[in-house]
């Protein structure tokens, strides 16, 4: 203990004399923090900082390489090959920027793109011709969370961090923290959100409706934790099979307030067709992203259920407008000359952040960038908002919308309100 | 206690279940009865009598009431073109049974992308609205007592065809004894193509009345292709009587094994789990069947 104060004492110490110099309050900042998460080479570490931001460039150019290389796993061909193409411009856009701005203390930004095609295998050929062959040291991707998990060991055992854009997958936590990396929040927030909005209707019973699956039993698992044992019933049904009618009787038998929803569409409309049937009316109806889609009004039964149960539910809302969003969107269709597509914004951001990282890190080297990137992540706020990470990795900051189903002439979905990792639930109607 | 109102619901629900079961299995076995071997083919009927059944209703704008008939009795008449323009021909050049049955499996592969081809992979959905009913605490719709009353319709007709007419009396003599059969005159080959075509329409009714319960979807047949399997083989391959049998043990396990499995914290994807136990049990104990029960049909098999 009594080492750890004085450690600390010392680094701010350092910080102060920083100040002093006049290097400027934001270089001791940076020195604190790059102090604090290592503290074995403080003292040169703060020294280069510092040197860096006095103009004697020389100290740190010779560390880093001329060209310094942004890894960027995506998927650029097949079927969400369309989606990943446009998501890599703002990897582009941000290396660009970079570039303009004087690059990273002297060193030129380059993107070294590779195709994953959105397939785990082809993943792990990929992200091995970055690291073999370019000897790239930090990634942005990959894209989806399948591919995340099973590129994930190789990345470690190469000591190479990566920095996903949208891979949201609950299951990541698990091995993030240390290389694992994403700028996205795990889908375990939005089950946080789900809570506080099944709290705040006053549902005491609850019975958890979901598809056999990772998403389905993703969301269960997420809600019990926050809800425990008000949850008094757990169903998960087999989407092949086409007949739940038992299934939703017991729930009717259960006796509950509220039912959590988690489905696919196909198998869903027929959940809710027989729960019309069986008269499981008087309950009220919640639900995740994936319940909030008009596909669901295909069948007038289904329709009429979820309209009766007054379906509410939360999905990820599009980050608050802010200098720095607009500042992207602006320079996005300069350089492409179209808005920016999904997940650009998100693309942008962990390219910052690995570049970030290269630059506090004072080295091109895997291991010691990723010691930087939870740093890096600290201080940025990007088009998506702000970056700040928790230990697993995880981008903290959450925000999403609250739905719910309406019938004017047709059957459609409302903003009700809004739930943020910041001020918690917030319900305007 | 046990005896509770809730449980009323679950032995309906799957008097429902296995109601469908009965109506799609009871074609395979007629057809086994005649030609000893099981028609692969036979759960794409299923599918194409619910699309039938959908254009009419929905496109032609019939009706769904109006349109179930005309889609089963065409789908009949599918049934009766399949023979004919293909196992007819294989049998005619002295085809195996393996070549049968290879030829179904391929038949009813080819029917299935056939029909993604034209409906694409999505759901459609009847507009048809189906009234359901509270009577005390049990809950009903037109359309499950509408399934309930189809399956027992149809097995008092089979009971009739196969005791009173002389026709049901042909195709039970074809199947025990085809020689003496033919000897005595009865023409064979009208006879499978009647036998054919009845399946179809049962498998046509069957596949609408339950893409009217849950979706229709060109995977329609799939989902029942096991249980159909397994209704036949639980029955006693071959035997009326015996599937009819089989048919509602396996719906009621499966309704029934909800129950424990959602009690205990299991995923209920696992009742079709506790229908095979079932099926693996009964095959243990009576490897021949329900049907071995039945003294009579014992008699004739062995």
């Amino acid at each position: 203990m009594n080492h750890k104060i004085s450690r600390r004492k010392a680094v701010s110490t350092a910080a102060a004399v920083g100040a002093a110099v006049g290097v400027g309050v934001v270089a001791g900042a940076a020195g604190f923090f790059i102090g604090s998460s290592a503290p074995r080479e403080q003292k040169t570490v703060t020294l280069t900082n510092q040197a860096t931001l006095t103009q004697t460039q020389t100290v740190t150019a010779s560390k880093l390489p001329g060209e310094i290389k942004i890894g960027v796993l995506l998927p650029l061909s097949g079927d969400i090959g369309p989606i990943g193409s446009k998501m890599l411009n703002g990897a582009k856009l941000a290396a660009k920027l970079l570039n303009n701005w004087g690059g990273i203390a002297g060193s030129t930004v380059s993107i070294a793109a590779e195709d994953t095609v959105g397939e785990p295998t082809k993943a792990l050929d990929a992200v091995k011709k970055l690291v073999e062959v370019d000897g790239v040291q930090v990634i942005a991707g990959p894209a989806t969370s399948v591919e995340f998990l099973t590129i994930a060991e190789y990345l470690k055992s190469r000591n190479v961090p990566a920095i996903s854009m949208s891979a949201t997958a609950a299951a990541i936590s698990e091995i993030g923290g240390d290389y694992i990396f994403r700028v996205v929040p795990s889908d375990a927030e939005q089950t946080r959100a789900l809570a506080d909005l099944i709290t705040s209707k006053g549902v005491n019973r609850l019975a958890t409706f979901v598809v056999s699956n990772d998403y389905g039993i993703g969301i269960e698992t997420g809600l019990k934790k926050h809800l425990g044992n008000k949850i008094v019933l757990s169903i998960r049904y087999d989407p092949t099979k086409g007949d739940y009618r038992e299934e939703l009787n017991r729930v009717k038998q259960a006796n509950v307030d509220a039912v959590l929803w988690a489905m696919w569409v196909d198998s869903g409309i027929v959940v809710f067709k027989q729960a019309y049937d069986l008269g499981l009316t008087n309950i009220l109806s919640f639900g995740g992203e994936g319940m909030s889609d008009k596909a669901f009004f295909a069948d007038a039964k289904a329709a009429e259920y979820l309209l009766l149960t007054k379906m509410t539910g939360t999905k990820p809302a599009p980050p608050a407008e802010s200098l720095s969003s607009k500042k992207f969107v602006e320079a996005y269709r300069k350089e492409f000359g179209e808005d920016p597509g999904l997940f650009a914004d998100t693309t942008y951001d962990s390219t910052m952040v690995s570049a970030l990282a290269v630059a506090l890190a004072g080295e091109y080297k895997g291991a010691k960038i990723a010691s930087m990137i939870k740093t890096a992540a600290y201080h940025y706020i990007g088009p998506s908002g702000q970056k700040m990470m928790n230990a697993s990795g995880d981008a903290e900051q959450a925000s999403y919308e609250i739905w719910r189903i309406v019938k004017d002439g047709e059957y459609g979905f409302k903003k009700i309100g809004s739930w943020d990792s910041v001020t918690g639930i917030n319900l305007t109607s | 206690m046990i005896f509770d109102a809730s449980l009323i619901q679950t032995l309906l629900n799957g008097v429902i279940t296995g109601s469908i079961y009965f109506m799609v299995s009871i074609g395979l076995t007629l057809q086994y009865q005649l030609m000893k071997f099981p028609n692969l083919t036979h759960a794409e009927l299923f599918t194409i009598g619910a699309f039938i059944t959908y254009i009419f209703a929905d496109i032609v704008g019939l009706g769904y009431w109006f349109s179930l008939p005309i889609g089963a009795v065409l789908t009949g008449g599918v049934a009766a073109l399949i023979y004919l323009i293909v196992f007819k021909q294989l049998i005619k050049r002295g085809a195996s049974l393996s070549h049968l049955i290879i030829a179904a499996a391929g038949m009813g592969i080819l029917l299935r992308y056939a029909l993604w081809e034209a409906a694409g992979r999505r759901s459609y959905f009847y507009s048809e609205f189906f009234t359901p009913y509270d009577i005390g605490s049990i809950r009903l719709s037109v359309l499950w007592i509408a399934i309930i009353i189809v399956a027992a319709l149809t097995t008092l007709m089979l009971f009739l065809l196969f005791t009173k007419t002389m026709l049901g009396k042909a195709v039970r003599g074809l199947s025990s004894n085809p020689l003496l059969a033919r000897v005595s005159g009865i023409d064979a080959d009208k006879m499978t193509i009647l036998v054919w075509f009845l399946s179809g329409v049962l498998a046509g009714l069957a596949g609408s009345l339950r893409a009217a319960d849950t979706r229709l979807t060109p995977e329609l047949g799939v989902e029942v292709l096991i249980p159909m399997f397994a209704v036949t083989v639980l029955g006693g391959i071959g035997s009326v009587s015996g599937a009819f049998m089989g048919a509602y043990i396996l719906g009621l396990a499966e309704s029934f094994g909800v129950v424990p499995l959602s009690s205990l914290g299991f995923p209920t994807e696992y009742k079709a789990l506790t229908a095979f136990a079932a099926l693996v049990i009964t095959i243990l104990i009576l490897p021949t069947g329900l049907s071995s029960l039945l003294s009579k049909e014992r008699t004739r098999r062995d």
